[in-house]
């Protein structure tokens, strides 16, 4: 795979808020990173982190009228994607952002045949294409994500497909533009793990062959070692620890992204029940002004419930938000 | 094929169901509203008689199969000797257009409320439903001979006053509906997509919820009938010597039993209307399932 030094997109200090009945939930709360061209990053937390909330606002689709996006910069190829007007945000949408959901099963239109969808997202982004150039366009789409008889299924409609095909056919659509940055928000959790194995082979080839940059959001460790070049892990609203893959493995300095190493079963040790991270992740409303990971740390001391840790260097990839980083 | 031919008769059998519920079955009531719609176009030309012409030395005159009933009048007269079978063949004319453009009418205006309600939310949505409620919470008749009190009764302001009564109902229907389709991810794909609102409201979710919207109409072609004969019972529906099947049910009222023909035939012709209406519908909301439509 090809990574070049290229900025593809760099955030700065992201702030997303809820605006609830309850209160301000923090959803995302100052978040920044950063992502090459043709690379994979990996954003790991439990849910309700804020992880999907930060796709969302790459996307500037934050549910609204609850959700604002009150802060900071998306700079994608040196554009401010926060200051472009609805029309300019639109046209960029689709076409060199794209983006690929959790479920199959709702993500294609059951109304329409998988051609006329794939054809919808061409047409939308690309004018003038005359009807033959459309079809072709359409099953060079489906035979990129190794649709089998890709000729004969364009007629097909959605609930005659399994899951995993239809999940193949989300992301024809998704690249169908060859856009220059895919979200996948936890694209293979309702697949089985077979299936799962063959879609993240899938977008790895696809990614060698279209240079597209991976945001690949999980909670899942193993996706994180197979798909990506660096992680960074967030807690509530915030990231914890930013790395390169190997070197999370290898030496996790945030206590949270050491517990969550921890859950993980190893194939050395026998173990009779899986470690779990006791308590529960706080409510993103009133948060401490603390580390908002201490009151579940194993390691807190005074400090970590009084001041939010600056970050701290490890490496020069390497970064984490802990008073014993 | 199938060697066995016990088995193959449950394949045939299974395949002629199959075949019935999906195309022969509307064969019928498609006729039956083809007829009627032949009979309304050409309904001058087809009547023997006008239908508001009185022949009082033949009133209350039966069938032509029942004792005492003349070939001249086939169906028989009513109480001012008015041809039935004539004012049967120009009712018709009435009722449909009515039913027809009234479920047009505010089928289409229900539907653009109920899905730009669902869709947007918020305060546009609590806005739209409210103004909903409004409307449904007013007592129907009531209403209707208000509105007619105010602008008179003709043909126009009936079928303005029933689209009145009836938008609501689609507007909650709908409303409903699209609450369901939009939280569905293909909609939050559409826009990542770079859809318009419009677009998607159009393009993905209209599609989605036009099966409620075909039943919602087919069912309440009858209600518009009804209504339309409860208006005129009421002497607020269409003006009188005009003849739409729903007046003359009402003004056979007293005779039900002395001159049962008079109430009958416009009853029956109701009755198919809509019985036809509704099977069709049902037969359309089948074909427009893409699950259902490989069968």
């Amino acid at each position: 795979m090809t990574v070049n030094n290229e900025m593809l997109i760099n955030v700065k200090d992201l702030r997303t808020y809820l605006y609830t009945r309850r209160g301000v939930v923090k959803a995302v709360d100052g978040v920044s990173f950063y992502l090459r061209k043709g690379e994979t990053l990996g954003i790991v937390g439990e849910s309700g982190c804020g992880k999907s909330i930060t796709a969302l606002s790459l996307l500037r689709l934050v549910p609204e009228p609850a959700g604002r996006i009150v802060g900071g910069q998306i700079l994608f190829k040196g554009r401010d994607l926060l200051q472009m007007s609805h029309k300019e945000m639109r046209r960029i949408r689709g076409a060199e952002l794209s983006m690929i959901l959790q479920d199959p099963l709702t993500s294609l239109n059951p109304a329409y045949s998988i051609g006329n969808q794939i054809g919808e997202a061409i047409r939308l982004h690309q004018k003038n294409v005359t009807k033959k150039t459309l079809v072709e366009k359409i099953i060079e789409a489906l035979k990129m994500v190794r649709i089998p008889a890709a000729e004969s299924r364009l007629g097909d409609y959605p609930h005659q497909m399994s899951g995993g095909m239809r999940q193949r056919v989300t992301g024809a659509i998704a690249l169908s533009c060859q856009p220059s940055l895919l979200i996948a928000d936890e694209p293979t959790t309702s697949l089985d793990v077979t299936i799962q194995a063959q879609y993240l082979r899938l977008l790895k080839d696809l990614q060698r062959e279209t240079g597209v940059s991976l945001i690949f959001i999980t909670h899942d460790f193993g996706i994180v070692a197979a798909m990506c070049d660096r992680v960074q892990v967030m807690y509530a609203g915030k990231i914890v620890e930013s790395a390169k893959t190997r070197d999370i493995f290898d030496r996790p300095r945030h206590p949270y992204a050491r517990a969550l190493m921890g859950c993980l079963p190893k194939i050395e040790k026998r173990l009779e029940s899986l470690t779990t991270i006791e308590g529960q992740p706080p409510q993103l409303i009133d948060l401490p002004g603390g580390c908002s990971f201490a009151p579940r740390c194993p390691e807190a001391e005074q400090v970590c419930f009084e001041k939010y840790p600056e970050e701290a260097k490890v490496n020069e990839e390497h970064r984490v938000n802990c008073w014993h980083g | 094929m199938n060697p066995d031919p016990k088995e193959n008769r449950a394949w045939f059998t299974k395949k002629l169901f199959r075949g019935w519920r999906l195309a022969v079955v509307p064969h019928v009531p498609a006729t039956i509203l083809c007829i009627f719609i032949l009979v309304a176009l050409f309904a001058p030309q087809l009547s023997p008689y006008s239908p508001t012409e009185a022949h009082f030395l033949d009133k209350l005159m039966p069938p032509a199969w029942v004792e005492g009933g003349s070939s001249e009048y086939i169906l028989g007269t009513d109480f001012m000797g008015r041809d039935v079978l004539s004012r049967l063949i120009h009712g018709s004319r009435v009722s449909m257009t009515v039913g027809m453009l009234v479920i047009v009418v505010a089928g289409s205006l229900g539907t653009v409320i109920g899905v730009i309600s669902g869709y947007f939310g918020g305060w546009i949505d609590i806005l739209l439903m409210r103004f909903t409620d409004i409307t449904l919470s007013i007592p129907a008749i009531l209403m209707a001979i208000i509105l007619v009190a105010l602008f008179g009764a003709s043909y126009f302001n009936i079928i303005l006053v029933i689209v009145l009564l009836l938008w609501p109902r689609y507007a909650r229907q709908i409303r409903g509906d699209v609450l369901n389709v939009k939280e569905q991810e293909f909609v939050a794909l559409a826009d990542v997509a770079g859809c318009s609102h419009i677009r998607i409201m159009w393009q993905h979710i209209l599609p989605n919820v036009l099966p409620t919207i075909l039943v919602l109409a087919t069912l309440q072609v009858g209600w518009v009938i009804i209504l339309e004969s409860s208006l005129s019972f009421l002497g607020v529906g269409i003006p009188p010597p005009q003849p739409a099947w729903g007046v003359m049910v009402a003004e056979a009222r007293g005779l039900v039993s002395s001159a049962w023909w008079i109430a009958l035939f416009p009853g029956l012709a109701i009755l198919f209307n809509v019985l036809s209406l509704n099977i069709l519908g049902d037969w359309l909301r089948d074909r427009l399932d893409p699950k259902l439509r490989s069968i």
